[in-house]
């Protein structure tokens, strides 16, 4: 696949983003494992203009280790949210790793990143930076806010909305919560999008989950929304999620990268036929339900997997589809 | 019948001091429109098994403890490194305990295939093969591609009476798990700078699921 694109792989659970705008490549989150190393390796792609990790969740960063110590790709710059509260031996890993960089291969990497940053360019795309704000930030993770809530690593994670060609074609939310989510809708921000890549993989639990993604989808009233999910970790999306996301919108089309074991219980014999042809976590062993995801920008655009065959492929072997 | 890259597995070795397993392994390779060649023992020697099987087979299954009731005088994961050794695709099947992995561990980077007898079937077995020929020719699957990545040192066992060992983290892997490696298993170099917080590279197949399969090799310092 060539042009200008954004790539939101199936990492397993967690999150890795690939934009390909003119000559420039940006990584938003490297989830673990060997997806991102695969595609860089399958793309060919000769050095990272920019990566910038959400927060510091394994899921979201596990990835970039592998990059950097792979060696075989020069990665520019760096920025990221600091936040070691979860994550403490992965992030003392990364923060090794960055240092060996920094110090040895001159690379460029920032701590701390908020809406203050806003927007970053790259090539002809503009990234917006929507949270945390600065005061957010600031407040850091541990502390409460004004109303008792308690601030977490999520709370603090990057929102990033992609505009192309004047239009918001993505919003990438990392693993925010309800906190930020009010806290973006108290500064007007505006928050539409044409795809969602849904916060915390969808799997937001409690009593108020569906409430958060009712409000999420009511702020940026997306055509499409993608779960980023790895089968058999946390049972991801949850179903309350998934109706109030289908509840928002009856056009919607909601994508899950693998399968969810309540939309399938086994998985399909049958090697499926609808994905792309890029590096897919669930792929070797017929756990995806639309893989790797593409975004092609400008004309001839569109989503891949494309929509008729992704549904023929879950209604022959999704018994139990939560989208259908 | 399984055909590996055009050529086609005929003959299966079988190797396991036990008879129902022997018998039972028999059958899932039959099932696959191959002959089960039951290999009774006993083996003197491991340089002895590799040949008999090559002679006899184009592919192997193996037990890992075979030297009960002096069947064979090595486990199976020598066994299954040296048919590896040689090209030829072997499973090694075992319902091992973790003290077990201590022995296999060494030899995991030659064993593509490490299944335990529930995982058996008419699938795995055609799956585990396509595996071992591909890693023939260089290639491998996402499960077993190696990369070069970050090793923590996050704890030291040095208990009496028992080989030293290190627990060790791979951020880019899975951080909840430790992986216990034992200190014969590292180059000699790494032995004086085994500190608790150490970070080293090594490279792995970090595609690996399950810590049973993960393998190290080439060792460098960070």
């Amino acid at each position: 696949m060539t042009g200008d694109r954004i790539a939101l792989l199936d990492v397993g659970h967690g999150n890795g983003t690939v934009l390909h705008i003119g000559d420039q490549v940006c990584v938003i989150d490297a989830g673990p494992g060997t997806t991102l190393l695969e595609y860089i390796q399958e793309n060919s792609l000769p050095s990272i203009d920019l990566v910038i990790l959400s927060h510091a969740d394994q899921d979201h960063i596990g990835g970039l280790i592998g990059l950097l110590v792979a060696g075989n790709i020069p990665i520019k710059r760096v920025l990221l949210n600091t936040n070691s509260e979860k994550e403490s031996k992965v992030w003392a890993g990364l923060v090794h790793e960055l240092s060996v960089h920094w110090q040895n291969k001159g690379l460029q990497f920032d701590v701390g990143l908020t809406a203050q940053d806003s927007p970053i360019t790259i090539g002809s795309a503009t990234l917006e930076i929507l949270s945390p704000s600065p005061g957010l930030a600031a407040m850091g993770a541990g502390s409460l806010t004004s109303e008792g809530r308690r601030i977490t690593s999520n709370t603090i994670s990057v929102v990033i909305r992609v505009i192309y060609d004047g239009q918001p074609v993505t919003l990438l939310t990392g693993d925010m919560d309800g906190i930020a989510l009010d806290e973006l809708l108290s500064r007007n921000v505006p928050a539409t999008t044409s795809l969602l890549v849904f916060p915390h993989h969808g799997g937001a639990s409690g009593p108020r989950s569906a409430a958060f993604a009712t409000k999420l989808l009511r702020a940026t009233k997306p055509d499409a929304v993608v779960f980023s999910v790895g089968r058999g970790r946390f049972g991801n999306p949850k179903k309350q999620i998934v109706e109030a996301v289908r509840a928002s919108n009856a056009n919607i089309r909601v994508i899950c990268t693998q399968l969810n074991e309540e939309c399938a219980s086994t998985l399909p014999k049958e090697r499926p036929t609808h994905l792309t042809s890029l590096v897919a976590h669930g792929r070797e062993r017929n756990r995806c339900c639309a893989g790797t995801v593409v975004l092609k920008l400008g004309q001839g655009g569109g989503l891949f997997p494309r929509e008729t065959p992704h549904r023929e492929f879950i209604r022959l072997r999704v018994p139990s589809a939560m989208c259908q | 019948m399984v055909q590996v890259h055009g050529s086609a597995i005929e003959r299966v070795s079988v190797i396991d001091d036990d008879p129902g397993s022997r018998e039972l392994y028999s059958l899932y390779v039959e099932e696959l429109s191959m002959q089960a060649l039951r290999e009774n023992g006993p083996f003197t020697s491991v340089e002895a098994c590799v040949e008999r099987v090559l002679g006899a087979a184009h592919a192997a299954i193996s037990d890992f403890k075979l030297k009960v009731k002096t069947y064979a005088s090595f486990n199976g994961a020598e066994l299954v490194a040296s048919l590896y050794d040689k090209k030829l695709p072997s499973i090694l099947c075992t319902r091992f305990e973790f003290a077990d992995l201590d022995e296999i561990r060494p030899y995991r980077q030659r064993i593509p295939a490490l299944l335990r007898p529930d995982e058996l079937d008419v699938d795995t077995i055609a799956h585990a093969f396509e595996s071992c020929a591909l890693e023939f020719r260089n290639e491998f699957v996402q499960t077993r591609k190696p990369w070069k990545t970050l090793i923590r040192i996050e704890d030291i066992h040095a208990d009496p009476g028992r080989e030293a060992a290190v627990d060790v983290c791979l951020p880019s892997w899975n951080r909840n798990v430790m992986v216990k490696l034992q200190r014969s298993e590292l180059p000699e170099w790494m032995h004086a700078k085994l500190v608790a917080d150490a970070h080293f590279y090594a490279v792995v197949n970090i595609g690996a699921e399950r810590p049973e399969d993960l393998y190290f090799s080439k060792w460098s310092e960070s």
